[in-house]
């Protein structure tokens, strides 16, 4: 059994645990943050097979000098625990004969030890008050410290008050429920489990460990690693799904629970008997779901994800939700008479597969994750089937051949500057940028230079000589605009330039 | 020396009517100025380097510039400047008796018809130093080009007065030549043509011993007064140098052309000049 003391970003350090590690990261020796390292890598790292070896390798990745200060610690079935610990940290452990403290300091590297029949130790700061701490499957969060208890068969096991009675009675969860979770839930729009206001809450005397949350929003901001991996945790939905709004306690089925979350950290044997208990206010808006055969197996996606879901409409990432609110409930009749043809196994597959097929059956519930695409595709498709002469502007091939198609005939390639007027000279030009002449002659609206063409870098650039009449500038479906006298404006090819007079010139690109 | 050509156009036709000369002054021993009156181009340069044979410089710019740009024909803007380019590569390659190569450079303004599109005519002028271009309408005389020069760049910055220039003790030293560098970089102006224009090219030894009100006098008087007179106006202005002190070289070619054909604009008959007129309308820096 772990458990971990909150803290929010700014006090709190990773700490990062699995069924059989734990890691805390503390300050880097150069003050770098430890977030050197990405959490899901080091998650991932931790749950491997050679853990040591693996956070190591990453913690180290870029050199000594940048590596945190780290307690390390690995514990197998026979209560032996292995211990790695750097910098400021120290791990206290606790054996029959009292409380042996391993220190990181003074050595340049770390310190490694393992210690035999371990029946516990403490991480950082873990508060003494137990109110103030939380139980922790496996995932990352933010804490001072934690304080794991190993039992003979060396798992974690429960802590004494996590074995008391089982009882509560409905009535205490919403006292407890709705303090948990406010800031931590969002309604999950997709989800199939048309059951909010049912939530099972957890009942055992760990409840009211969970009541300690109001903590732990704030310190839970760091994202849950399991949320860019949606699959490696197992699908929660099952619970929720097959709990009937109605639902008492009774109708938590202890059995489907354990098998939805069999990879938390406490044995089964462990477990203490299910008493799921209803979160029936309506003011328990959102509210934890948790195991309600025991409170104490915290299932590893239920921590991460409390600790780090926000009400900001991002839980559709997560193929599991586990918090949502009555108003899903509210909106949702007709998803539910869709589930009433469905057995749990389609429930969860619809979850499984996302919120596309949850929000086919529910439209009105799902207006937030649909509408982005569906308006996205429709305004391309407008954009597409509107716009055709937008198609061809803004491409920038690698070598353009433009050109000015004239209205009087003609073409002007662009291959130096272009001066359209009735009588067009040039002043005083380097003899470089020598325009080409381009006379349109006859027509008095036009002045004797009227326009320049030219082309920088890419794109084709047009300024009006101080004409007398204006230049008009025609984008393709925009209305003309005049251009301001003297200020070169660039163009997109396809765009039309008017002199007045009828005599036009369009940009035209060759190809 | 006068000349009289006619040049077809593509529609209707121009009449040159060119007068040139050169002198070498009262105290140079050696005229290092060129000029060219070859239709429809005209071109004078203003070689310098003292020993260094300046004249010779003047002399291959003119000599390549007549060889690119055939007598009688339009050119088109771009073989003008591709003939300056090779006239600067060839005043680079100058080598003197003892084969080494000859610290030299000239100014160059010119004057030439181009074609600068089907069916469509210019005056182009081309400066590159000292040597000017003006334009003469009867009445009023306007510097078209803008010299490459220290003083010119003071007066620009508004550090002296155009009056104050005419006695700079650095008159005389000019801030582009052909020949100076790898690349000259020529100042361009594309004109239109149309009616009776006149233009004057010149090099320094006229426009430091006359100014431009002198000038304007020369040519307004030029037989107008039934006086005696020398032979051309160009001989004219060449004469009024030298007895003006003629410190420096001299040379002239003045160009008289009327254009007949369907090249007029209505609003090039207002009393603007079509100089003034073009001028107006100032194009933005690039």
């Amino acid at each position: 059994m772990i458990q971990y003391t909150p803290a929010d970003a700014a006090h709190g350090r990773l700490l990062f645990v699995t069924n059989d590690a734990l890691l805390y990261i503390g300050e880097s020796s150069a003050g770098a943050d430890e977030a050197n390292t990405s959490p899901a890598d080091l998650l991932d790292a931790l749950g491997s097979d050679d853990v040591i070896q693996s956070v190591l390798g990453l913690l180290t990745s870029r050199g000594l000098g940048a590596t945190p200060a780290f307690a390390l610690a690995n514990w197998t079935a026979d209560s032996t625990l292995h211990v790695l610990v750097r910098g400021g940290l120290d791990v206290r452990v606790d054996l029959a004969s009292g409380t042996d403290t391993i220190s990181g300091s003074g050595v340049s590297t770390w310190r490694e030890t393992s210690v035999s029949a371990v029946s516990g130790f403490t991480v950082g700061d873990a508060s003494a008050d137990s109110s103030l701490s939380l139980p922790l499957g496996s995932g990352v969060v933010r804490s001072t410290g934690a304080h794991v208890v190993l039992d003979r068969s060396g798992v974690a096991a429960p802590t004494a008050g996590a074995h008391a009675a089982p009882a509560p009675a409905p009535t205490a969860a919403p006292s407890v429920a709705p303090t948990a979770a406010p800031a931590a839930v969002a309604p999950p729009a997709r989800t199939t489990a048309p059951a909010p206001t049912t939530a099972p809450a957890p009942t055992t005397p760990l409840a009211a460990v969970t009541s300690a949350a109001p903590a732990a929003p704030a310190g839970m901001q760091w994202p849950p690693p399991s949320a860019p991996r949606p699959g490696q945790t197992p699908p929660s939905p099952a619970t929720p799904a097959t709990a009937p709004p109605n639902a008492t306690p009774a109708t938590a089925p202890p059995a489907a629970a354990a098998g939805t979350f069999g990879a938390t950290i406490t044995p089964p044997a462990a477990a203490t008997p299910p008493a799921g208990s209803v979160a029936a206010s309506p003011a328990s808006i959102p509210t934890y779901i948790t195991l309600p055969d025991s409170a104490t197996r915290a299932p590893e996606h239920t921590i991460a994800e409390v600790a780090e879901v926000e009400p900001s409409g991002y839980e559709h990432l997560f193929e599991e939700t586990v918090v949502r609110t009555i108003e899903d409930a509210a909106v949702r009749p007709a998803d539910e008479n869709d589930a009433d043809g469905a057995d749990g196994a389609d429930n969860a597959d619809t979850a499984k597969t996302g919120n596309t097929s949850g929000a086919a059956d529910s439209p009105t519930a799902d207006d937030g994750d649909h509408d982005g695409e569906t308006i996205m595709s429709g305004d391309l498709n407008r954009g597409d089937t509107r716009g055709g002469p937008s198609d061809d502007a803004p491409r920038v091939p690698e070598s353009r051949q433009l050109f000015l198609e004239l209205s009087t005939g003609g073409r002007e390639a662009l291959t130096q500057p272009i001066l359209v007027g009735r009588a067009p000279s040039v002043s005083k030009v380097s003899s470089g940028l020598v325009p080409r002449l381009v006379t349109i002659p006859g027509d008095k609206d036009i002045s004797r230079n009227h326009a320049q063409f030219a082309l920088e870098g890419d794109t084709v650039v047009v300024t009006d000589l101080h004409s007398r009449n204006g230049t008009a500038v025609i984008l393709p479906g925009k209305p003309p605009q005049l251009l301001r006298q003297g200020e070169p404006t660039a163009v997109l090819v396809g765009t039309v330039i008017d002199l007045g007079g009828g005599v036009t010139l369009t940009v035209r690109e060759e190809g | 020396m006068q000349s009289t050509t006619v040049i077809p156009l593509p529609s209707g036709e121009a009449r040159l009517v060119v007068s040139a000369q050169t002198a070498i002054g009262t105290v140079r021993s050696v005229n290092e100025d060129s000029y060219l009156a070859a239709t429809p181009l005209f071109v004078v340069a203003d070689g310098m380097g003292g020993h260094e044979r300046g004249d010779r410089a003047s002399q291959t710019v003119v000599a390549v510039l007549q060889d690119q740009l055939q007598e009688g024909t339009l050119p088109t803007p771009a073989m003008v400047l591709t003939a300056i380019t090779d006239a600067n590569v060839a005043v680079r390659a100058l080598t003197g008796d003892n084969g080494q190569r000859l610290i030299s450079g000239t100014t160059l303004a010119g004057l030439a018809l181009v074609e600068s599109q089907e069916g469509s005519v210019h005056w182009m002028a081309f400066n590159v130093g000292d040597s000017r271009i003006y334009s003469w309408n009867g009445r009023v005389l306007e510097q078209l080009s803008v010299d490459h020069s220290a003083v010119q760049e003071l007066v620009d910055a508004g550090q002296i007065t155009e009056l104050a220039a005419r006695s700079h003790p650095e008159r005389n030293v000019i801030t582009r030549a052909v020949g100076a560098e790898d690349l000259v970089d020529a100042d361009v102006w594309l004109l239109p043509i149309g009616g009776a224009q006149s233009f004057v090219l010149c090099s320094d030894g006229l426009t430091k011993e006359l100014d431009d009100t002198a000038i304007a006098r020369l040519l307004a008087e030029y037989g107008s007064d039934g006086a005696a007179h020398p032979a051309t106006i160009a001989d004219a202005l060449v004469d009024a140098a030298n007895r003006a002190g003629g410190k420096d070289n001299i040379t002239v070619v003045v160009l008289d052309c009327s254009i007949e054909g369907a090249h007029l604009d209505d609003d090039n008959t207002n009393e603007r000049s079509l100089l003034a007129a073009h001028l107006e309308e100032t194009r933005p820096r690039a």
